[in-house]
């Protein structure tokens, strides 16, 4: 089906279609939230935030879901309850954490998802020595661990692959027209 | 920016710093503007790529979030907000019917099932008087008459005792010489009657004797606090009986029963 049915569905406020929606991807999201922290809730209140994010964002401009949408809802709902546990971390305490529904912050959520897909993106766009090593390093993997799964001589040598990769991911993004119009003042 | 200071960013995003060393890192940040962009866009990579942070940069365009804002205050998103809400509690209902249902009748079964095993295998066995019944029933009484010895009241005595006329044996018991044996006859013949007062008086008295056979004593005594449901008292006597002694095994099974009716 195509991707784009769901979400026209959405904006139509189609309550059939978002039946259908709710049968094929509550549960999975669901479980996902109450293995990591969160309650069913949590759960309720992310499902709805991520629909209407899809549906603003659908509204804005007709965006293209490149995957199949299940996934691609399922990817929304993890960022949204990784972000929204982030949330309490860091914090001053006198500082209002700005609540899941609140209009403002469900428009920063859908920036904010906006750019996680151009950085994915540009990511899936570097060579492939470049994914390997990068993906290792953002998954906080040792330089050591590095150097040997790769197979480099020496830490050293996969400090210098990272920081050329790194160099060659950052231009990517930043000559991006798309990121200049999210991140500009 | 040299591999250095990438070195530098890298081990104060991973919290690798010592607290001289992020002091120095933050004056640096306030004067050095090259420095501070650059530590801004590693932190942005750094919390965009990696799994478990969240990136919620200050950067994002002002313009774009009044914007969406707005979108999100717009008629048809609100009625799809009010959608989403009755959606979600209409998934709920049905769902949870069904989880209900199932919640019942496993509950259901479950009791059952519980009931069942109790009845058949816990019970059964450990009630005191069951274990009194049955242990008695195991047990080896050695006969009144042997060869060599045949008094006509003890053999008048030890078959009405098989026919549990225990009444009856009682008073030809009671006018015997009260050897050890006798008085276990007598003794059982008591508690088989439910004269406990004098059961216990009777196993006392095998108890106290100081003879090889005061073990006996030990054994029977606790089949009578069994029988009288007194189990504390039955575990304490059975608890006495030594490795060595008569019946040692059969205490220690009783006690294992018993230990689970705690």
């Amino acid at each position: 089906m195509d991707n784009s049915y769901f979400l026209k569905a959405l904006l139509d406020n189609n309550s059939r279609v978002i039946k259908i929606i709710y049968k094929n991807n509550f549960n999975p999201v669901k479980r996902f939230i109450l293995q990591n922290k969160g309650q069913e809730q949590d759960a309720e209140d992310i499902f709805q935030v991520a629909l209407l994010q899809l549906a603003v964002r659908y509204k804005k401009e007709k965006f293209e879901i490149n995957t199949n949408f299940n996934a691609y809802l399922f990817t929304v709902c993890k960022n949204l309850w990784r972000r929204e546990l982030n949330k309490h971390k860091n914090k001053v305490t006198n500082y209002q954490i700005p609540e899941l529904k609140d209009d403002k912050d469900m428009a920063l959520a859908l920036l904010e998802q906006e750019k996680w897909e151009l950085f994915s993106k540009m990511l899936s766009k570097t060579s492939d020595n470049c994914k390997k090593i990068l993906q290792l390093f953002f998954a906080k993997v040792k330089y050591s661990e590095m150097a040997k799964q790769l197979n480099y001589n020496s830490e050293t040598v996969a400090r210098q692959r990272v920081f050329k990769c790194k160099k060659s991911l950052t231009k990517l993004i930043q000559e991006n027209k798309k990121y200049k119009s999210l991140t500009q003042s | 920016m040299n591999l250095n200071d990438n070195i530098l960013i890298e081990n104060f995003l991973r919290n690798k710093l010592s607290k001289e060393e992020i002091t120095l890192f933050k004056e640096r940040l306030n004067t050095d503007t090259n420095f501070k962009k650059y530590f801004e866009f590693e932190k942005e990579l750094f919390k965009n790529l990696n799994n478990e942070e969240w990136d919620f940069t200050k950067k994002t365009n002002p313009k774009l979030v009044e914007e969406y804002t707005k979108l999100f205050q717009h008629e048809d998103v609100k009625e799809l907000k009010e959608t989403l809400k009755q959606e979600t509690e209409n998934f709920k209902k049905n769902n949870s019917s069904v989880i209900s249902l199932k919640k019942i009748f496993l509950s259901i079964s479950a009791v059952f099932i519980l009931f069942f095993v109790v009845n058949k295998f816990i019970l059964p066995n450990n009630s005191p008087k069951k274990l009194y019944v049955s242990y008695l029933k195991n047990t080896e009484i050695p006969s009144l008459t042997h060869r060599g010895n045949t008094n006509k009241n003890l053999s008048i005595a030890q078959n009405l005792f098989e026919q549990k006329k225990y009444k009856k044996a009682l008073s030809i018991l009671k006018n015997v010489d009260s050897k050890i044996l006798v008085l276990l006859y007598i003794g059982i013949s008591q508690m088989e009657l439910d004269k406990f007062k004098e059961a216990e008086n009777t196993f006392n008295s095998i108890i106290n004797n100081k003879n090889l056979n005061t073990t006996k004593g030990l054994w029977f005594k606790a089949l009578l606090y069994l029988k009288m449901n007194r189990v504390s008292d039955a575990k304490y006597v059975l608890q006495k009986i030594n490795k060595t002694d008569y019946k040692y095994t059969e205490a220690q099974e009783i006690l294992n029963k018993l230990g689970r009716l705690d």
